[in-house]
């Protein structure tokens, strides 16, 4: 099972004083990583922004990845492996 | 012992004849035989690195080649074009002692020049729009004013990046012209550069040049041009200032891209007929370069080129850190062969190196490279290459690893490779 498949989404705003929440504002927040909180499968334990290793042809590079504090998973998204960690792998390697 | 059955020519007249790659007394030697004029021998290794874990496995040793003669990229040729240099002109303002094109005479009467719409067309023909690195060269590029024309006439035939090979005496002195070339569209510069004391340049090139030289990477810095040191290496001339150079452009980094050593070779202008001790081989070229770097090199760092032939040069991947020191990217695998690069792979990877970013992002929040951000922000501004080409002369030239050759002179329709384009006969 895939680190993303554990990971259980939770939207972090708070409903608005009226109880009526703006269902394209929640389709944006679950699209942004940045603004919601998630939750490990396994350990039912808030992901915390963690120092995390990469390890790439004998390289290691550190970025702040989210971790889940019980079972170490890390939570590595989509846009960051077709990111900069595609950008680090490419400017690493030989023709 | 033999190593390796394989071709040459007669360094008299030229004649293809079998050679074969000889160890003796831990150098390798070129052995070969012309009926006509007798035995040659030649020094191609010194014996520094094993030459046999340089070259990896080699497949079958080539048979009845046609090269040298009539050439241009036939179906024995090996590798495609990484790239082109057009010759734009045959004439120059020095009369350097070393001169693999033979150039000379400032005077525009002097030889035979084409014009822009011949070099218009050629470019069209040469171009493989979105992907061709195209050099310009000479002589020297800069004497002709309609220089930017032809730049831009490089880039609407679609070719990618757009490289000057210039003694930089120009760039160094006229702004203007210098903008003009930015603004056609110039990507980056191969700068004749020998060494870090003047009387090197005034031995190679005849007059004091270094503060030229040093004000044509400073002009270029100020349009964001990638400036390449090209030093050529002569035996007893610039040999003892190989770390000097190496550590002259790691301070200007990020204006010099990176540095590209050219062992001497005895093509066009020689001042005398070689010996073997007027020779520097690529092992002799990398050793020296490593023990004069003060440590800022290390012999796995550079390796052999899968381009080209192993023989024919070497690369390292660096990045400068704060401390002008170099970051390893490249590191030698010795237990196993990296597969040939292609001519594509080869000029990706050294064009990303030369040509300066034109954004380079926000500034990073830490110095420490193994953040992922400040390094990649790094590695785009402050990559640096340590390369090395090693030419070939009808003295040492190995047909095998001509057949190998991606660096390619476009000549009337025929993309010909770099040494059998200059390919001059040696007298003894």
């Amino acid at each position: 099972m895939s680190p993303l498949s554990r990971c259980k989404e939770v939207i972090s705003s708070s409903p608005p004083e009226n109880g009526i929440r703006d269902r394209n504002e929640i389709s944006r927040n679950a699209l942004d990583i940045s603004k919601r909180s998630l939750i490990c499968h396994a350990c039912q334990l808030e992901l915390q922004s963690q120092k995390t290793d990469f390890t790439y042809l004998g390289h290691t590079f550190y970025a702040d990845m989210l971790r889940c504090p019980g079972c170490g998973q890390v939570f590595i998204p989509e846009s960051l492996v077709k990111g900069r960690i595609q950008e680090v792998e490419m400017q690493m390697e030989d023709k | 012992m033999v190593l390796r059955e394989t071709f040459s020519v007669c360094p008299v007249c030229l004649k293809r004849i079998p050679a074969q790659r000889v160890v003796e007394d831990r150098e390798v030697h070129l052995r070969k035989v012309c009926p006509e004029h007798g035995a040659f021998r030649t020094t191609l290794w010194r014996g520094h690195v094993d030459m046999g874990t340089w070259i990896g496995p080699e497949g079958a040793p080539i048979r009845d080649p046609h090269c040298p003669d009539a050439c241009g990229l036939c179906p024995d040729h090996k590798q495609k074009t990484c790239c082109v240099q057009l010759e734009v002109t045959r004439r120059c303002d020095l009369g350097c002692r070393h001169c693999f094109a033979g150039g000379g005479h400032a005077d525009p009467k002097y030889g035979h020049e084409p014009t822009l719409a011949q070099l218009t067309e050629d470019l069209v023909r040469l171009s493989v729009p979105g992907q061709t690195l195209v050099q310009l060269t000479g002589g020297e590029p800069t004497l002709r004013e309609d220089l930017p024309e032809i730049i831009a006439a490089a880039k609407v035939a679609g070719c990618r990046y757009v490289q000057l090979n210039t003694n930089g005496l120009r760039l160094a002195t006229d702004p203007v012209y210098l903008k003009a070339l930015v603004d056609a569209g110039l990507s980056f510069v191969f700068l004749q550069f020998d060494g870090t004391e003047e009387r090197i340049h005034e031995r190679l090139r005849g007059q004091p040049f270094l503060a030229q030289k040093r004000k044509a990477i400073e002009a270029c810095a100020r349009h964001n041009i990638g400036v390449t040191l090209v030093p050529t290496v002569v035996p007893g001339v610039n040999t003892h200032d190989l770390g000097a150079l190496l550590r002259f452009g790691i301070q200007l980094a990020p204006a010099v891209r990176g540095i590209h050593f050219q062992p001497v070779t005895h093509l066009g202008r020689m001042p005398l007929q070689p010996t073997d001790t007027d020779r520097l081989t690529l092992d002799q070229l990398l050793a020296a370069l490593v023990q004069q770097s003060d440590g800022l090199l290390e012999p796995k760092h550079l390796v052999p080129s899968s381009c080209d032939h192993p023989l024919c040069g070497f690369h390292g991947d660096f990045v400068v850190t704060p401390e002008r020191r170099l970051m390893p990217l490249t590191k030698r695998n010795e237990s196993a062969c990296c597969a040939p690069a292609t001519a594509g792979q080869n000029r990706l990877f050294v064009a990303r190196r030369w040509e300066r970013p034109k954004e380079y992002g926000p500034e990073p929040y830490c110095a420490d490279l193994r953040h992922m951000d400040t390094f990649l922000g790094r590695v785009k501004s402050h990559g640096f290459t340590v390369t090395a080409m090693a030419f070939q002369d009808a003295g040492n030239l190995d047909l095998e690893r001509l057949q190998r050759c991606s660096l390619h002179v476009y000549d009337r329709g025929r993309f010909v490779p770099f040494c059998a384009h200059h390919l001059s006969p040696l007298h003894p």
